[in-house]
C-alpha cells in the first residue's frame, strides 16, 4: 500500500489537542511540494480570476492556447450589461512564435481588437511562455495606448512566478494602473456616503444583493471590484469615502494601495452568515458616521434576520451533529465556514486551506473541536485519508475535489466560484443551509453505504471485479 | 459579439497538448502523470477533466518556480517523481514537458536517466513525452502520448498472431463497447489504450486512488509482435501515429479506419474484424438490424436537420458520416486542430444533402467565433459536439447534442455512447429528438404567425399573436431564493429529506415561540414562571430551596408559592402588563411533577383562559415517563429536563436520595432510577413531538468529565437543545464548598457540546417566578447576538479596543496587531468609533505562542508604542495578549480580555463585564466567548 502522507508534508498537518498540537503550527506559505498533486493554481490563474469580471474590458491571453481554454467563462460572475468578458481570447502562440517571438502576432491582435471592438480597456496576460521567450509586451502596450487611445495593461503573470496569491497582487497592481490615471482637472473630492466594495465577484449575483442592502441604507456603491464592474465605474472609484473589503485574500493589497494613493480608508467585512452580514452593514454605517444609515441598517437587519432565521430553522434538526470537512482557498473563508457550520449545530472535523496564514491557523485551531485535522495546501491523498478517518459527512471545496468526495460516499457543498446560488447576505445564509441539506441528507449516501457490498458475500457470485 | 478576429483565437475549440497526453496515460493500468512545469497546468487540466468524467483526476506537477525556470528544473522533477511514487506506487509514469520545461530547454530523457541511475530499485517505468502546449491541440497530444509509450517501453517483437486495436480520444463508454466487441470477436487482441474504467469508475466500498484498470504494460510490450494494427483514426498525425510507429519499427501491418460511428463506418469496422480472422458477434448483427430500423423510423425527421458538428477531427468526420447516411445535412463540420487531411477527407465524405442543398462548410483551425458566424450563415439548426457550444446554443437558440469532450454542464459525459450499432442508434435518437422538439415547439406559432389574420370588431388588425405555451405561468425556480423567504403553515409534511413541513418544525420546536428554545436569540418574547410546586422528589446536593434570595437569579429559588387559582390570577395580571407574553413555565421552586395534580389543574385553568400561550415545564425527570402523555394532552409544548450525569456512579454523588412511588431510594439505586427515568421520559416526550431542552449543571470536580457524553447521548435521543450552566455554590448545601466553574470552562464545554447538540448560549438562569423577556426581568430588553440594536450606546458607555486582522473576528494576537477597532459599548449595543492603524507589524509575537514567538528589542518597542496608543480605552480584547502589555494596562486600570468571536460580540461582552464590575455585582459567569486575560 502506498503512503497517504509524505514525510515532508507532515509539518503542514496538525491535530487539535493531538500530539504536537499548538507547539507545531501548520507550516504554511511554503512552496507546494512537487509531485504531491497540490490543489493550488498558478499566478496566471490568480490574476485572471480577479480581473476577468470587469465586464467591458477586453481580456487577451498572450501565450499558447491552454490557459485560454481552461479559463473561458470559468466563473459564475454575472453582468448587467456587457458580456464581453465571458469570451476567451488568446494569441494562441505556436512553435513558430516560440522561435521568432510572439510580438508581431500580439501587435496585430491588439490592432485588430481596436478596429473590431474598440474597448476602452485591454488587459494582456503574459503567461509562462512569454515570460521565457522575453517578448517586450510593455512596448506593445505603450505603442497601442498612444496609437489607439485605449488603456492597455500588461499583466505579467507567468505561472511559475509563485502561486495564486501572487496573481491576486498582480491584478491589484493592474487595477491601480488603470484607476490612477485620472483625467486632468477632474473632480477629486470624496463623495459622502459613497463606497466601493472590494473582493466581490458577483458570483450568482451576490454583489447585487449586497449593493441593494447598501442602497436601502442610503449608501451608494460606486463600483464593486470587480464583479459587474466597467471601465467607467472603475474610473469613478477613487472618489469613494470608504472601501469595504469582502475578500481580503485577493483585495487587501488594492485597499492599501487606494488608501496610499487616494486616501480612502478601508474596512474588512464579511457577508457570509447572518451575524457577520449584520455586523458588517452596521460597521459601514458607523464608519460613514451617519445615524440615519445606522438606523436603516438596523431595521434592514432585523427584518432580514427574522425571515432568514425562519428559512433556516426547519433544517436545523436535519443537520445537527453532522460533521463537515473544509478545504478552501483562504483562511478567512475557512473560519467563516466553521462558524456557519456551528450556527447550524454541525461540527468540523477537517479544515484545510490553500493560502491560509499562521494566524488563520491559530484561529482555526482555537475554534476547532478536539481531534480536528488541520492542513495547509492539502493533496488528494491526504484529504482522502483524513475524511475517511474522521467520518466526514460533507466536504466544502473546489470543483476538483468534488469527484473525490463522491467516490468516498461523502456529500459535497459547492461553495466555490462556479456556484449558481448566492451564498452571501441574509438570503445567502438560507441558501447555504439548503445546499448543505440537499447533499448531506440525500438518500443516495445511505444506499451507497449499505448496498455497495451487498453481493460480495453471496456464495457463487463473482462480486465486483478486483484490481486488474 | 463583434466582428471576427483574425490574429486572435476567440473562444477556443481545442485544449492544450498536455491534456491529450494525460488522457492517453489514463488508458493504461497503474499509470500516473507528472507535468514538468508550473503547478497551474496540473490544476487546470485536473479541473477540466474532473468536471467531465466526474472522477478524481490526480495529476502531479514538478511545481517549477522562478528559480527552476532560470537554473533548470531537474531537482524539482526528481523530487516530484519520488513523491508521486511514494503516494501512488504507479507502475508507469508519463512525464510530460509543458510550455515551460520545453522552452527552457530541459533535457527530459537525460534527466529521467539520471533519476533511474540514482534510484536503482526503481520499479516504475518512466516515459518522457515532449508536450509543449504550443505543439498542437489536445488531439495531437493524445497521439504523441501513445507513441511515446510504445517508444519508451522495451517492446517484444516475438510474433504471436494477435491484433492491436488502437483507439482515439473517445468516451469511456465507447472504449468499454470496443472492449466488449473485441472480446467477443477477436481473441488475442490488445486494445490500446482502454480508458473505460479509469475514467468511468464504479462506486466501490473502498476507494483506490491509483487507476488500476486499463491496458497493462505486459500487453503493450507484446504489441510489436502482433500480426496487424487496426488504428481507429484517419487523422492521427503521421509522425505520432502509434500504428505507423509499429509498422515502421517492427513491420506490423497497419490498417486505418474511421471510428465506427453510424451504419457504414461500423460496417467497415466489422468487415475489418472479419478480415483479420475475427467473428462478428451475433449480438452486433441484431443491433445492426435495430439501427437500420431506427434509421427508417426517423428518416423524415432526420431530413429536417442542418447540423453544425465541431470537435476533434475524427469525431467530426464520423458524425458527419452518420448524419449523411441518415439524410441529415451537415451545414458545418469544424475542428480546432490544424489538418488539411481533415478538410479534404470530410469534404469528400459529404455531398450536398439530396443533391440540392447547400454545400457543407468544412473548416479546420476553427474557434467558436468562426463556428458561430458560420452557424448563422448556414442556418444550422442542430449543434453536435462538446458542451463548449452551449453559449452559442443559447445565443442562437439552437439545440445542442452533447456527445464529445468536454461536457461540463451536464452529467454523464463519460457515459455517452456513439460507437457501434447500438451506440449509433442511441445517438441518432438523441439528435432526431432535438429536431422533433424544436419543430413541435415552433410549428404552431410559425404557422399561425404566417397565415392567421385576426378578425376584430372594428376591422383593425390586432397584429400577430403567438400563442403562449403557459411558460409565463411557471414561477421562478423554487430551489434557490434570492429574496427573503416567507414561510407559512401550509407546507407539505416532513419529506424523507428536504424541507420539512410544519409538522417537522413543531416537533423540532426550535421556534421563535419560546425564549429558551431559540438557538441564538431570545427574540424578546416574554415568559411567566409560575411557582406552584412546593416539594421535591429528589434531593440534589447543590440545592437548598428554602433559601430565598431575590438578588440571585437561581433556578428554583422563589418567594411565594401559588395555588392553581392564584396562579391563574397571576397569569391574567401578567397578560395585562407584559408585552408579548408568549410562554408560561412551571419551574419550581420544587419539582413540578412531585405533585402532578396541582400542575395539571393549573395547566387546565390557563389553557381554558388562553389557547395560544405556550406551556413549558422544567423537571428533574424522575416522574416524567408517567406523566408525559398527560402533559402533552394538556398542551405542553416545551420541556426542560435537568440531566447532570451520564454514569450512575456520578449521579450517585449528585443526588442524595430519590422518592418514587412512596419509596425512598439512595445511592446507586437512586442514581440509576433517576437516569433511567430521565431517558425514558425524554424519549417519550420526543415521540410525542415535544421540544426538549436538557440542562446540565456543571459541578466542578464532580461531573465535568461527563458533560460532553451527556450532550452526545441527548443528541442521539433527539433532544433539541442543550444548556450547560455553572453550578452556583450555596452555603449550607453539600456542594457549598465547591468552587464555581469559570466562564472559560463553561465556554469550552459549550463549544465541545455544540458539535453534537446545539447549545443555548443565552441562559440567564432564571428564578422560578421570573417574568418578562429573557434576561430582562422587567428591567431591560435582552440583547440578541444579532441584529444590532436600533439605538446607539447611551451615556456611560465604555471604550473597548479590539484587535483583529480580518476586521470581522477577533483573530489576532495583541503583539501582531495591524489595526485596532475601537468600539463604544454599554454592554448591550456597540458603535464602531474608529479604526486605529498601528503601523508596520513588529515581527515575532511576544506572547510566547505562535510562529517565531520570542522577545526581541524591536518587538518590545513596538508593543510599548502600541500600548501607549491605547491608554484612552477601558478594555482591550485580543486573541491572546502577553504579560508585559497586560501589566501596563493593569496599571492604568484597563482590563484585558481574550476572545474568539465577532468584534461586535467581543466588544459588547467586554463592556458588559465592565458594567457589572462597576456596579459591584460581577458574577462568576462571563459571556461564553470571553475570558479575562
Amino acid at each position: 500500500m502506498p503512503d497517504a502522507i509524505l514525510e515532508e508534508r507532515k509539518g503542514s498537518i496538525a491535530r487539535k489537542d493531538g500530539p504536537g498540537a499548538g507547539a507545531a503550527p501548520v507550516s504554511c506559505g511554503k512552496a507546494s511540494v512537487s509531485g504531491a498533486v497540490s490543489q493550488r493554481a498558478c499566478v496566471f490563474c490568480g490574476a485572471r480570476v480577479v480581473l476577468n469580471p470587469i465586464t467591458d474590458a477586453f481580456h487577451l491571453i498572450h501565450g499558447p492556447i491552454g490557459c485560454a481554454s481552461y479559463t473561458w467563462d470559468i466563473r459564475g460572475s454575472l453582468a448587467s450589461e456587457s458580456e464581453l468578458f465571458r469570451n476567451s481570447y488568446s494569441t494562441d502562440l505556436t512553435e513558430r512564435d516560440v522561435v521568432f517571438g510572439g510580438l508581431e502576432r500580439l501587435r496585430a491582435a491588439v490592432r485588430e481588437i481596436h478596429l473590431t471592438h474598440a474597448p476602452k480597456l485591454l488587459f494582456i496576460y503574459s503567461t509562462c511562455l512569454v515570460g521565457i521567450i522575453g517578448d517586450d509586451v510593455d512596448s506593445v502596450c505603450r505603442e497601442a495606448e498612444s496609437l489607439y487611445g485605449m488603456r492597455v495593461i500588461n499583466v505579467k503573470a507567468p505561472g511559475f512566478a509563485g502561486h495564486k496569491a501572487m496573481g491576486y497582487r498582480l491584478a491589484c497592481e493592474a487595477i491601480m494602473k488603470v484607476i490612477s490615471r485620472r483625467p486632468a482637472g477632474s473632480d477629486r473630492s470624496p463623495i459622502p456616503m459613497a463606497i466601493n466594495v472590494l473582493g466581490d465577484y458577483n458570483l450568482a449575483g451576490e454583489a447585487w444583493i449586497i449593493e441593494n442592502y447598501f442602497r436601502e441604507m442610503g449608501v451608494r456603491v460606486l463600483t464593486t471590484f470587480t464583479g459587474d464592474s466597467t471601465y467607467e465605474k472603475l474610473m469613478g472609484s477613487a472618489r469613494a469615502s470608504l472601501n469595504v473589503v469582502q475578500c481580503a485574500g485577493s483585495m487587501a493589497y488594492l485597499a492599501r494601495s487606494m488608501e496610499e494613493t487616494f486616501g480612502i480608508p478601508w474596512v474588512r467585512v464579511s457577508f457570509f452568515g447572518l451575524a457577520d452580514t449584520a455586523n458588517s452593514l452596521t460597521k459601514v454605517a458607523d464608519l460613514l458616521g451617519d445615524d440615519g444609515a445606522r438606523q436603516r441598517a438596523a431595521a434592514l437587519c432585523q427584518r432580514e434576520i427574522a425571515s432568514a432565521s425562519a428559512g433556516i430553522e426547519p433544517y436545523l434538526p436535519l443537520l445537527r451533529g453532522k460533521k463537515a470537512a473544509i478545504f478552501v482557498g483562504g483562511g478567512f473563508k475557512a473560519i467563516s465556514l466553521m462558524r456557519q457550520f456551528r450556527e447550524l449545530g454541525m461540527g468540523t472535523v477537517l479544515v484545510g486551506t490553500q493560502t491560509g496564514t499562521a494566524e488563520d491557523y491559530e484561529v482555526i485551531e482555537a475554534l476547532s473541536d478536539p481531534g480536528t485535522v488541520i492542513l495547509d495546501d492539502a493533496n488528494p491523498s491526504e484529504l482522502e485519508a483524513f475524511m475517511r478517518e474522521k467520518g466526514a459527512d460533507v466536504l466544502v471545496g473546489g470543483v476538483k475535489e468534488r469527484p473525490l468526495a463522491f467516490k468516498l460516499g461523502v456529500a459535497f457543498c459547492d461553495h466555490n466560484h462556479e456556484r449558481k446560488a448566492p451564498l452571501a447576505g441574509f438570503s445567502g445564509a438560507v441558501n447555504f443551509t439548503r445546499e448543505i441539506n440537499l447533499s448531506i441528507n440525500s438518500p443516495v449516501w445511505g444506499a451507497l453505504r449499505q448496498r455497495a457490498s451487498l453481493f460480495d458475500a453471496l456464495p457463487g457470485q463473482a462480486g465486483p471485479a478486483g484490481p486488474a | 459579439m463583434g466582428q471576427r478576429l483574425i490574429s486572435v483565437t476567440e473562444n477556443p475549440c481545442k485544449m492544450c497538448f498536455p491534456l491529450g497526453v494525460v488522457t492517453a496515460f489514463y488508458g493504461l493500468a497503474r499509470a500516473m502523470n507528472l507535468l514538468h512545469g508550473s503547478q497551474g497546468c496540473g490544476t487546470y487540466i485536473r479541473r477540466h477533466m474532473a468536471t467531465h468524467y466526474n472522477e478524481p483526476i490526480d495529476i502531479a506537477t514538478s511545481s517549477l518556480s522562478e528559480e527552476g525556470a532560470v537554473f533548470g528544473g531537474e531537482k524539482n522533477l526528481h523530487k516530484g517523481l519520488r513523491n508521486l511514487i511514494k503516494l501512488y506506487d504507479p507502475e508507469i509514469i508519463g512525464v510530460s514537458t509543458t510550455c515551460l520545461a520545453e522552452t527552457i530547454g530541459e533535457d527530459l530523457p537525460g534527466s529521467l536517466k539520471r533519476f533511474r541511475d540514482s534510484n536503482p530499485g526503481l520499479k516504475a517505468r518512466l516515459i518522457p513525452v515532449n508536450a509543449p502546449g504550443y505543439g498542437g491541440t489536445h488531439f495531437e497530444g493524445y497521439w504523441r502520448g501513445l507513441k511515446a509509450i510504445l517508444a519508451g517501453l522495451d517492446l517484444d517483437p516475438t510474433p504471436h498472431g494477435g491484433v492491436n486495436v488502437i483507439a482515439g480520444p473517445i468516451s469511456p463508454a465507447d472504449a468499454r463497447h470496443l472492449r466488449d466487441v473485441l472480446a467477443a470477436a477477436l481473441p488475442g487482441h490488445t486494445l490500446f489504450p482502454d480508458i473505460s474504467d479509469n475514467l468511468d469508475g464504479a462506486f466501490n466500498p473502498v476507494y483506490d486512488r491509483l487507476p488500476r484498470k486499463g491496458t497493462t504494460v505486459s500487453r503493450i510490450v507484446r504489441m510489436a509482435g502482433a500480426s496487424a494494427t487496426l488504428e481507429l483514426s484517419l487523422f492521427a498525425p503521421p509522425e505520432d501515429s502509434p500504428g505507423a510507429y509499429l509498422e515502421k519499427a517492427y513491420g506490423v501491418r497497419l490498417l486505418r479506419l474511421a471510428p465506427p460511428v453510424g451504419l457504414s463506418l461500423t460496417d467497415a469496422f466489422m468487415t475489418a474484424l472479419a478480415e483479420l480472422g475475427g467473428v462478428i458477434p451475433a449480438r452486433a448483427l441484431e443491433e445492426r438490424g435495430r439501427l437500420m430500423d431506427a434509421m427508417a423510423d426517423s428518416h423524415k425527421y432526420s431530413a429536417l436537420g442542418r447540423a453544425a458538428i465541431f470537435g476533434d477531427p475524427d469525431f467530426v468526420h464520423s458524425m458527419a458520416c452518420l448524419a449523411a447516411e441518415n439524410g441529415l445535412s451537415t451545414a458545418l463540420a469544424a475542428t480546432g486542430s490544424k489538418s488539411a487531411a481533415f478538410r479534404a477527407v470530410t469534404k469528400k465524405a459529404l455531398g450536398p444533402a439530396f443533391g440540392i442543398g447547400q454545400e457543407p462548410v468544412v473548416a479546420d483551425s476553427a474557434d467558436f467565433a468562426l463556428i458561430e458566424s458560420l452557424c448563422r450563415k448556414t442556418g444550422a439548426n442542430l449543434l453536435v459536439g462538446s458542451s463548449e457550444g452551449r453559449r452559442l446554443a443559447q445565443r442562437e437558440n439552437i439545440p445542442l447534442v452533447r456527445c464529445a469532450f468536454p461536457c461540463h454542464d451536464h452529467v454523464g459525459g463519460q457515459r455517452v455512447r456513439t460507437m457501434g450499432y447500438g451506440g449509433s442508434t442511441a445517438l441518432l435518437d438523441r439528435m432526431v429528438n432535438e429536431l422533433i422538439s424544436a419543430e413541435e415547439e415552433s410549428f404552431r406559432g410559425e404557422l399561425k404567425a404566417t397565415h392567421f389574420r385576426p378578425r376584430s370588431a372594428d376591422g383593425a388588425d390586432d397584429g400577430l399573436r403567438v400563442p403562449t405555451t403557459g411558460d409565463d405561468q411557471a414561477g421562478p425556480s423554487e430551489r434557490w431564493i434570492t429574496t427573503s423567504p416567507t414561510f407559512t403553515g401550509s407546507e407539505p409534511d416532513l419529506a424523507p429529506w428536504g424541507l420539512p413541513g410544519a409538522a417537522g418544525r413543531a416537533a423540532a420546536g426550535l421556534t421563535d415561540d419560546h425564549p429558551c428554545f431559540g438557538l441564538k436569540a431570545a427574540h424578546g418574547r416574554s415568559r411567566l414562571h409560575l411557582p406552584i410546586a412546593p416539594g421535591c422528589n429528589v434531593s440534589c446536593n447543590y440545592c437548598r430551596r428554602d433559601m430565598d434570595c431575590p438578588n440571585e437569579s437561581r433556578p428554583g429559588a422563589s418567594s411565594a408559592l401559588l395555588g392553581p387559582a392564584e396562579a391563574l390570577e397571576r397569569f391574567r395580571e401578567a397578560k395585562r402588563t407584559l408585552p408579548n407574553l408568549g410562554v408560561v413555565g412551571f419551574a419550581g421552586p420544587g419539582e413540578s411533577l412531585n405533585r402532578p395534580e396541582t400542575l395539571f389543574e393549573t395547566m387546565e385553568l390557563i389553557r381554558r383562559e388562553d389557547k395560544d400561550v405556550a406551556l413549558c415545564l422544567s423537571t428533574n425527570g424522575l416522574a416524567l415517563p408517567f406523566h408525559v402523555a398527560e402533559l402533552r394532552r394538556l398542551g405542553l409544548s416545551h420541556l426542560t429536563v435537568t440531566v447532570n450525569a451520564d454514569k450512575p456512579a456520578t449521579a450517585a454523588k449528585i443526588y442524595a436520595w430519590a422518592d418514587h412511588f412512596g419509596q425512598r431510594y439512595r445511592g446507586r439505586e437512586a442514581a440509576e432510577l433517576i437516569l433511567n427515568n430521565q431517558m425514558a421520559g425524554i424519549r417519550a416526550a420526543k415521540a410525542l413531538g415535544l421540544a426538549v431542552k436538557v440542562n446540565t449543571v456543571l459541578i466542578g470536580g464532580v461531573n465535568e468529565g461527563e458533560v460532553l457524553a451527556i450532550a452526545k447521548k441527548m443528541a442521539a435521543a433527539g433532544v433539541d437543545i442543550g444548556n450547560v450552566m455553572p453550578h452556583i455554590p450555596i452555603a449550607g448545601t453539600a456542594f457549598g464548598h465547591l468552587k464555581a466553574p469559570g466562564a472559560a470552562k463553561i465556554r469550552d464545554l459549550r463549544f465541545a457540546c455544540g458539535a453534537h447538540l446545539p447549545q443555548m448560549t443565552h441562559c440567564r438562569q432564571c428564578r422560578a417566578d421570573a417574568a418578562g423577556p429573557l434576561g430582562q426581568d422587567q428591567r431591560f430588553w435582552a440583547q440578541s447576538e444579532a441584529p444590532p440594536p436600533p439605538v446607539a450606546p447611551g451615556d456611560g458607555a465604555f471604550k473597548v479596543a479590539v484587535i483583529s486582522k480580518s476586521g470581522v473576528m477577533v483573530d489576532s494576537h495583541f503583539g501582531q496587531a495591524e489595526r485596532v477597532y475601537v468600539f463604544e459599548s454599554d454592554g448591550r449595543s456597540t458603535r464602531l468609533l474608529e479604526i486605529r492603524k498601528v503601523g508596520e507589524r513588529s515581527g515575532p509575537c511576544s506572547c510566547g505562542r505562535g510562529p517565531g514567538a520570542r522577545k526581541t528589542d524591536k518587538t518590545q518597542g513596538f508593543i510599548e508604542r502600541l500600548v501607549q496608543s491605547l491608554l484612552d480605552v477601558d478594555a482591550v480584547v485580543a486573541l491572546r495578549i502577553g504579560d508585559s502589555p497586560k501589566t501596563i494596562f493593569k496599571k492604568y486600570g484597563i482590563r484585558c480580555y481574550t476572545a474568539m468571536d465577532s468584534l461586535e460580540n467581543a466588544a459588547k461582552a467586554a463592556a458588559s463585564s465592565l458594567v457589572e464590575a462597576n456596579s459591584g455585582h460581577e458574577g462568576p459567569d462571563l459571556p461564553q466567548s470571553l475570558a479575562l486575560a
